[in-house]
């Protein structure tokens, strides 16, 4: 009796773990599929962005003692600069200078390179080691018999906040440019929009998600230069495995995943848990490749 | 001179690895960003061979070369079925998963403390010391403790995989493979099944990978998994980006070129910590001038009007 007591503990434990490790991720994923869609390419740096916006939190509160709600803040705002910056210094340049046919995999190459410098730039700056924020680390609610902390229920109610947020942005006017702009570019070109504009925007916003995220993983769990590549991998897991057709897909499939973490990591030594999520986007792109990769099925895309 | 031969021993070990990734990247027109783990499987099973079964060198090489290139085999008869964004998605992960394994199969790869007292190939004796010639007292063969007698082993390797690769791009399945690159459509309608080339490129690519592994091992005579991270794949990809243009030549001169530059960012960083990330910076750039300065991609369609 006692030990089922204690199992039923655990599971709930697991579940708000879980739930608050997905909330984080599905922010991240809404990120990159943003990008994806408007960018018509694999923004591969928009885990170095979210790493970077996690050091620089730590680096404003911990070393500037920056009250948490204004470091909140210029962590979205450096995450959208960085992004902004990314697009303005290597997609812009390069979508101006290579044809239609060449420019995805030519994107590619230059996001390869903008995460290399950035995380290089992190490491140079600041080192490899792990940061976080080291705040509210007590109980703060107890649901059932699980205890969350204030960085998790802060990253429950980003959740929430950052889906009801994009649900209605995507339907006002600017949040229906920007999807036209998934669909049909040339098409929204033609119409006199501006379409560089257009995609400046959706990077800026991609990049604030990330900066957003960023703050929370440096909240609870702690960042360093090389959690980009992890969380990029796992942006691209949601949304191969539920679509990148912007706010339910990433939600959704973050939530999902942010339970499977959360299980799996309670039963694999904790140094094989990364495996989990590399096995199932190899999975996933093996038996089912579509998801993200509509974008690359559009009349005008090689 | 023995600084020098280091430096050529290094430019030896990257061009096997260079010029296999360019059959992927140049010849099937996919960025593979696995070529470090494959690189690290090839260098583990050398160093397990030669450490644990204490077998020759050359048998060494050989089971580095089949391991990575069976893996590379495996993996690509999946892999080579995606298209351009999702080979390079899917290689990422094969990166993360071939680095997890590594660093953390402790008992056969070491873990973080690596596996150290690897041996070095032998050369004959009279290259070692001449005066003695080969009738020298025991054994005519004498392990190479230097990098210059190392020279013996790497630029013989080095030269048989730039051949190799070379009468593969000018031979019948090398025109297949720049056909199915160029345009899989048309190639499909000739009769010609675009997934058979790319794995055998892919593979190869793999044995290569393999092959520079066990010289890199036996080289160093220490390895540990975070020599095989995914900054090793994008230096890697780094330099065939680099040298795209030129074909294989371009190829080794981006490597030499590469070797320099990073002999100068010893000289130029005080901080030796700082060198690994100053390289990142470095390479990543360069990654971004190539994407913006070349019109083509990585892989240039010369054969296109």
């Amino acid at each position: 009796m006692v030990s089922r007591g204690i199992g039923v503990k655990r599971m709930e434990q697991y579940l708000v773990n879980g739930l608050c490790w997905g909330a984080t991720y599905a922010i991240v994923a809404l990120g990159f599929s943003i990008a994806a869609n408007a960018g018509r390419t694999l923004h591969l740096a928009h885990g170095a962005v979210f790493a970077a916006t996690g050091i620089i939190s730590c680096q404003l509160h911990n070393a500037y003692s920056w009250p948490m709600p204004v470091t909140l803040v210029g962590s979205v705002v450096a995450g959208a600069v960085l992004s902004t910056l990314v697009d303005l210094w290597v997609y812009s340049p390069i979508r101006r200078r290579v044809s239609t046919q060449t420019a995805p995999e030519t994107l590619l190459v230059g996001a390869i390179g903008a995460d290399a410098v950035l995380r290089g730039l992190m490491g140079a700056s600041w080192g490899s080691e792990s940061r976080s924020l080291g705040w509210g680390g007590g109980v703060l609610l107890e649901v059932g018999s699980a205890a969350m902390s204030l960085p998790q229920v802060c990253q429950v109610a980003a959740f929430l906040l950052t889906a009801a947020a994009a649900a209605v942005a995507l339907r006002t006017s600017a949040g229906r440019s920007l999807r036209a702009l998934a669909d049909d570019p040339q098409l929204l070109s033609v119409l006199g929009y501006n379409v560089r504009l257009l995609r400046t925007t959706a990077m800026a916003a991609s990049g604030a998600l990330a900066g957003g995220a960023g703050f929370l993983a440096a909240s609870d769990w702690g960042v360093d230069p090389h959690s980009g590549l992890e969380a990029v991998l796992i942006a691209a897991v949601i949304t191969t495995a539920c679509g990148a057709r912007w706010v339910v897909g990433p939600m959704v499939g973050a939530i999902l995943l942010g339970q499977l973490h959360a299980w799996m990591g309670a039963m694999l030594p904790s140094k094989w848990a990364p495996l989990l999520v590399y096995s199932i986007l190899l999975v996933l792109l093996m038996l089912r490749p579509g998801g993200l990769f509509v974008v690359s099925s559009r009349p005008d895309s090689p | 001179m023995n600084y020098a031969a280091y430096q050529l021993v290094s430019i030896c070990i990257l061009t096997i690895s260079v010029v296999g990734l360019s059959l992927v990247v140049n010849m099937c027109g996919r960025l593979s960003l696995c070529q470090g783990g494959l690189f690290g499987v090839g260098a583990f099973t050398a160093a397990l061979a030669l450490t644990r079964s204490h077998v020759g060198f050359l048998p060494a090489v050989a089971a580095a070369g089949m391991m990575s290139g069976g893996l590379a085999l495996v993996l690509g008869t999946w892999l080579v079925r995606l298209k351009k964004e999702q080979f390079l998605l899917a290689s990422l992960a094969v990166q993360a998963v071939l680095f997890t394994g590594l660093y953390n199969t402790i008992d056969l790869t070491g873990g973080p403390s690596g596996i150290s007292g690897i041996p070095r190939p032998e050369v004959p004796r009279w290259f070692v010391a001449p005066e003695l010639g080969g009738s020298g007292l025991g054994s005519s063969w004498i392990s190479s403790e230097t990098s210059t007698q190392f020279l013996l082993v790497a630029v013989p390797m080095c030269l048989l995989s730039i051949g190799l690769v070379v009468q593969v791009r000018r031979s019948p399945f090398g025109r297949v493979l720049a056909a199915v690159r160029d345009d899989e459509l048309a190639a499909s309608a000739l009769g010609r099944n675009p997934m058979t080339p790319r794995l055998a490129a892919f593979a190869l690519s793999g044995v290569l990978a393999g092959f520079a592994g066990a010289l890199f091992a036996s080289f160093h005579t220490y390895i540990d998994a975070t020599s095989f991270g995914i900054e090793e794949s994008i230096f890697l990809v780094s330099i065939v980006a680099l040298g795209a243009p030129a074909g294989i030549a371009g190829q080794i001169a981006a490597v030499a070129i590469v070797v320099l530059l990073m002999e100068v960012l010893k000289l130029a960083v005080p901080q030796s910590t700082h060198v690994a990330h100053v390289r990142e910076v470095a390479f990543g750039l360069c990654l971004i001038v190539v994407a913006i300065v070349r019109t083509g991609g990585p892989e240039r369609r010369r054969s296109r009007a």
